[in-house]
């Protein structure tokens, strides 16, 4: 099978991949489709057949879910979370990555270290520590409280994602701009920004997904029930002793729609993304 | 250096002229920068003051209004100050609705929130209680205070109308840690510091023989060191007045802060003194400039929390007080003398089980990621789009969403394995009910949603492999097999190497995937380092202990860092 | 118009490496500068602190008769053209070229003037509205001068941009940039490592090595009179020939052979303190040599008066065996080595190289006498630098 191959060897070497990419894709959207399942029953409990394809069509988990009295305050309080993370999260490790690839300077290899360090430090260590600096800055039980966590834990990743994209960029064309009459803040503006548009959008995903999909520090910091983000609602649907699977499947299928969809959009770019593509030309 | 200076002091005649020229030219930037985090800081302790001279205007209030008033009924609001005692509450009842749900919301609540404890009446009522402005609960000395709305709502039809809940509110929540202050004045100070020396300090890029280089290497650390240090002092001051006076009456404002950023002033002086040539672009200055929110934000919300961790882990709590054991938390976990090696709450033990949970999923995600990788970079397969967006899908979902999801389908009764299992004829498994099977259920939970991202960074590390290497293999007459391991996988390696071990690291201290899925049945077995960190803090309000245990968790993943070694290089390779 | 000075400019970077040592030069407005040498002779460096894209570590930048060193790039009026190009991947060649006029705030109206002014004078005015990434290679080198003239800078700074172009189309933008030269006068400084380039565009050239200057002269001068030995083998293709030698009382000992030297040089060459007996390095452009056939030397000693003059001035001519024939059509590239006796091992191991017109005809493995004329030689100091005798 080295150099000469025959049509029929073709053949199989163009089909046999699907012999296992099909049922792996099986398993891996069987979950998925009994979330869909559960949601579209009108029951709560999680007792189901082994089909996967729903059988019922009822919107009414739907309709209950989103008609409770909080709902829109905790859904509106997710979007505005995620929101200002990724808006800040990709702000600040933005310009934080930009001085590190850029620039030479004493405390840079500490910088860099530093950031990774911040991945192994462990939740629990950080959590009542946390809730006591968020007290202090009177950010309980407050958007911005969570924004500051979120954006924060989202940064040493983001950094040295953009970090490596920006590695990419080409000096010259910063050289060219700055001779062109850029100042460093237009050239961060006008030129890094603009070309470094795909890993900024990957780096958006995450920070957004950091805030969206995390409800443990969201618990903790949130004792108001109107401050709550969806997620932390979500979790209660099943909780130790009460199961609404009903309901948490409508709330899940809601709250995993919009990441989904973000990835469906983004997912060319994430594929070059994770491991730095570049600006050639 | 005298040469370059002369001609700029020749242009500005005097220093004034110099300094004013130094705002001008770039230096203004940098001045208000330094102003806002001044101003910043000083808004702080001023908000933190006030908020100190609100509670004490409180307490007295409450105090008043104690004697008056302690008839708390549903639906309206409870003004008490509850020094560590019971009080009786008799609500009303109202309508009932699912007991299940109820009963899960009151046990949440002890779990959670922490600091009550609402022990059930004799009766066995189910009751729903929500609490309000939480975040005022205890004062400085650990007391109980504040406007609560306590909402309690009698269940179950059948109930007595009427009957007790006692509520033992105990205040066991940490009381504010008082090196806070410290930490994070000076953390600030110093870093304000050091972006307003190197903002301002010379550039020593271009000395001209290395021993004058060697002194200004010297001074850019020095220099916002020593700044620091002076200015410590006064931090410290204000930090112990302020302390003071959270205890003593008669607050009026907090200067302690002001005090700190009124340190900024003689800093940015020396600063300017340093001073040197003007208009030249010093990269630091910008490159600092760049990197100030971040460090800001991260050090005031990462490496405060961790440096207040670590002190929590030399400490003992108990009711709210914390007293100093040093070392004897860690002799204690590490010694695990507490209980025999097999014991789930070994510390060895929950150790293994981390490493076997680690190992195993790092493996399995690895190899299912490549081996997918692999096959949709494969040319002219079809429907390559289609399979690589569905395979994605576990990444999309939340992980929390997963987790549960994945409980239920490992549910002895209902779970849809048990029910797969039940066609091939095999009895139903109770899989949180053994060791392996509550592993099993958390491993496949955590390999189903982990393997996208590593299939996705070897995509992408795939398609960077020139094609002409491969042609060149197949001119060579290299099988298949031999140019994916002396081309595929060498150079896959550097991309794949950073992801593994920050794999790896997330996985150690993945803590919804056990904490949701297994919960640690049974008993605690299946419990990972981070999920029985999490447990010895929130469940036995064994703070210091907690706090001990993660730092332990961190420095074994240093260690792993360490001795990798090529985390950072291999990083830096790949992303550069 | 601009005049630039630079005064004893110096680059040292932190890790103790000097780029650049000590270079003066002063440039009159509208001249033409090439800035010549290997790679990683500080050329590159020393256009770099000119366009403030590197701290100039000492020394003096005069723009105008004004201290540039601290003024940023922007300020200094100056427009580069990279070798890369180094477009705005994300920006039209529209916005490529206005974005230096939009950042000076120049009113839309006249931006807009100047960018299809400029696209027209440069052939690019179809190209306006494609992105860099769809263009060819010449049509991007293209572009990047037109973002660099649109400007109307006080100096234009090119960094090797025809570098990356093939030989035709370099050949033809060097047309070009000479043109544009003469038409628009802006003093400019030209890096690069092809002294081809640098002689056909410059005015004066600037030839370094390990960041010291050469020599700065005109093209032809350093052709001709090359300051040390380095010079003179890296200006001229093929490079000049170089023989070690030794002075003798009336002239000089090549390969054996004889020469002799006029008194003029000869007391020239004393008086640099260079004795008799003591070696020299002699060079020789290789078309200023000739190769004659052995046998046909007798021949020719009778009937041509140049073979005559040959003889004359060294004594044989030196013995060679052709090794190779580059046979190039409008001349014929021999290579040669010197045939001597066996103890002159030195000499031996020399190879040389003779530019023949195309109609000479060469055999390869002949032994040929190689002459030239006493006045085409150039003579070096032997020790290291190399510093010019006469």
């Amino acid at each position: 099978m080295s150099t000469s191959q025959t049509q029929s060897v073709n053949q199989l070497n163009q089909h046999w991949p699907h012999l296992i990419l099909l049922p792996l894709t099986m398993v891996i959207l069987i979950p998925a489709l009994w979330v869909l399942k559960m949601a579209l029953r009108p029951s709560q409990s999680f007792d189901l057949s082994i089909n996967p394809l729903p059988s019922e069509f009822s919107l009414n988990n739907f309709i209950e879910v989103m008609s409770e009295p909080l709902f829109t305050v905790q859904i509106f309080n997710s979007i505005w979370v995620s929101a200002l993370t990724t808006l800040i999260g990709v702000f600040f490790s933005c310009t934080a990555a930009y001085a590190l690839s850029r620039y030479r300077f004493p405390g840079r290899q500490l910088g860099l270290k530093a950031f990774l360090v911040t991945q192994m430090f462990p939740g629990t260590l950080m959590m009542i520590p946390l809730y006591q600096v968020i007290d202090f800055l009177g950010l309980l039980d407050q958007v911005a409280g969570l924004v500051l966590v979120y954006s924060t834990t989202a940064i040493p990743f983001c950094v040295w994602n953009l970090k490596g994209y920006f590695d990419t960029i080409p000096k010259e064309i910063e050289e060219s701009a700055l001779i062109d009459g850029a100042g460093p803040f237009t050239l961060f503006w006008k030129i890094i920004i603009p070309l470094s548009r795909p890993a900024l959008a990957v780096t958006a995903l995450f920070s957004f997904m950091t805030a969206w999909n995390e409800y443990i520090l969201a618990a903790t910091f949130m004792n108001d029930e109107r401050a709550y983000t969806y997620p932390v609602r979500l979790q209660q649907y099943v909780g130790e002793y009460s199961t609404e699977w009903g309901h948490f499947a409508a709330g899940a299928i809601l709250v995993s729609a919009p990441v989904m969809l973000l990835f469906f959009v983004l997912q060319k770019h994430l594929v070059g993304g994770l491991t730095s593509g570049g600006v050639k030309g | 250096m005298t040469k370059p200076n002369q001609p700029s002091l020749a242009h500005q005649k005097n220093i004034v002229g110099q300094w004013i020229s130094a705002f001008k030219s770039r230096g203004y930037l940098g001045v208000i920068f330094a102003v806002i985090c001044a101003c910043l800081l000083s808004g702080l302790g001023l908000l933190q003051s006030l908020k100190i001279h609100q509670r004490q205007a409180r307490k007295a209030l409450i105090q008043e209004t104690l004697t008056a008033q302690i008839i708390p009924d549903y639906d309206q609001e409870y003004l008490g100050h509850l020094k560590l005692r019971e009080v009786s509450f008799v609500p009303q009842q109202t309508d009932a609705s699912s007991d299940q749900h109820e009963y899960a919301a009151l046990s949440s609540l002890q779990e959670t929130k922490s600091g009550l404890k609402l022990d059930q009446p004799e009766d066995k009522a189910w009751f729903d209680a929500y609490w309000k402005d939480k975040s005022e609960w205890f004062d400085a000395q650990g007391h109980l205070w504040g406007k609560r709305t306590l909402t309690l709502k009698a269940q179950q039809t059948g109930l007595p109308t009427d009957f007790q809940l006692l509520a033992k509110l105990s205040a066991t929540q940490p009381p504010r840690l008082p090196w806070l202050w410290f930490v994070l004045c000076g953390l600030v100070t110093f870093m304000i510091a050091m972006w307003a020396c190197f903002y301002f300090g010379s550039t020593h890029d271009s000395t001209q023989d290395s021993t004058q280089q060697k002194k200004a290497k010297h001074s850019s650390w020095s220099l916002p060191l020593l700044t620091t240090i002076s200015a410590s002092p006064l931090v410290i001051l204000s930090c112990l007045e302020i302390m003071s006076r959270e205890q003593d009456t008669g607050i009026k404002v907090a200067e302690g802060p002001l005090v700190a950023s009124l340190a900024l002033i003689p800093m940015l002086i020396l600063g300017l003194s340093q001073y040197k040539t003007a208009g030249k672009s010093s990269s630091y200055r910008v490159a600092y400039t760049y990197m100030m929110p971040t460090l800001l934000s991260v050090g005031i919300l990462v490496f405060v929390p961790f440096s207040l961790g670590v002190g929590l882990s030399f400490m003992r709590h108990h009711q709210g007080e914390f007293t100093w054991v040093g070392l004897s938390h860690f002799i204690d976990i590490l010694s695990a003398s507490d209980y025999p090696l097999t014991h789930p709450l070994n510390f060895y033990f929950t150790l293994a089980v981390t490493l076997f949970w680690t190992a195993s999923n790092v493996v399995l995600h690895t190899s299912i990621g490549l081996s997918l990788a692999l096959l949709l970079n494969r040319k002219g397969l079809k429907l390559k789009g289609i399979y690589r967006a569905l395979l994605i899908i576990p990444w999309a979902i939340p992980n929390y969403i997963t987790a549960l999801i994945w409980k239920g389908m490992f549910n002895q009764q209902y779970g849809l394995i048990n029910k797969f299992l039940a066609i091939l004829g095999i009895e139903p498994v109770s899989w949180m009910g053994s060791f392996w099977g509550a592993m099993a259920a958390n491993i496949s939970t955590n390999t189903w949603l982990g393997f996208p991202f590593m299939m996705v960074v070897t995509l992408g590390a795939l398609q960077s492999i020139p094609q002409d290497l491969y042609e060149a293999a197949h001119l060579a007459g290299a099988s298949k097999w031999q140019s994916f391991k002396s081309i595929t996988l060498p150079l896959l390696k550097p991309a794949l190497l950073p992801a593994v071990i920050l794999g790896s690291v997330w996985t150690f201290n993945m803590f919804n995937i056990i904490y949701l899925v297994s919960g640690g049945q049974p008993g605690g077995a299946s419990d990972i380092l981070i999920t029985e960190a999490y447990r010895w803090a929130f469940e036995q309000d064994r703070y210091g202990y907690a706090a001990a245990y993660s730092l332990i968790i961190f420095f074994i993943l240093l260690g792993y860092a360490r001795l990798t070694q090529r985390m950072t290089q291999a990083a830096e390779e790949v992303y550069s | 118009m601009t005049s630039v000075r630079l005064i004893g400019i110096g680059k040292r970077y932190p890790n103790g490496f000097e780029a650049v040592q000590n270079l003066d030069l002063e440039v009159q407005s509208g001249e033409f500068i090439a800035l010549v040498g290997p790679s990683g002779c500080g050329k590159s460096t020393t256009l770099r602190m000119i366009a403030g894209l590197e701290d100039i570590s000492s020394g003096e930048l005069l723009i105008d008769d004004e201290r540039a060193n601290e003024k940023a790039p922007k300020d200094r009026g100056v427009a580069m053209v990279f070798q890369s190009y180094a477009l705005y991947p994300h920006m039209s060649v529209r916005e490529n070229i206005a974005f230096a006029l939009k950042l000076q705030k120049m009113p839309q109206v006249e931006i807009d003037q100047r960018v299809e002014a400029v696209a027209k004078k440069l052939q690019i005015f179809p190209l306006l509205d494609r992105k860099p990434k769809e263009m060819s290679g010449g049509q991007r080198q293209r572009v990047a001068m037109a973002r660099a003239i649109a400007r109307q800078p006080k100096i234009f700074l090119f960094d090797e941009p025809l570098s990356n172009l093939d030989a035709q189309l370099r050949a033809e933008m060097r047309v070009e940039i000479t043109k544009l030269q003469n038409e628009l006068k802006t003093t400019s400084f030209y890096v690069t490592h092809d002294q081809v380039e640098a002689m056909t565009l410059a005015d004066r050239v600037v030839l370094l090595k390990s960041g010291v200057v050469q020599q700065i002269g005109a093209p032809l001068e350093l052709h001709d009179q090359p300051a040390n030995r380095f010079v003179a083998t890296f200006i001229g293709s093929p490079t000049m020939n170089m023989l070690r030698t030794e002075l003798k009382l009336d002239g000089l000992q090549v390969c054996g052979v004889h020469l002799s030297l006029s008194t003029k040089r000869l007391e020239h060459i004393q008086a640099q303190g260079i004795k008799s007996g003591m070696p020299i390095d002699l060079g020789i452009r290789p078309h200023q040599m000739t190769l004659v056939a052995l046998d046909e030397q007798s021949k020719l000693d009778e009937q041509s008066e140049q073979a005559q003059e040959q003889t004359a001035t060294l004594a044989n001519g030196i013995k060679v065996s052709l090794e190779a024939i580059e046979p190039l059509g409008s001349e014929t590239i021999c290579y040669c080595r010197p045939i001597v006796t066996a103890d002159d091992q030195e000499s031996s191991e020399q190879r040389l190289v003779v530019k023949l017109d195309a109609d000479r005809k060469v055999e390869r493995g002949q032994i040929y006498l190689l002459s030239f004329k006493e006045e085409h030689i150039h003579l070096f100091n032997a020790d290291e630098e190399g510093v010019r005798l006469s």
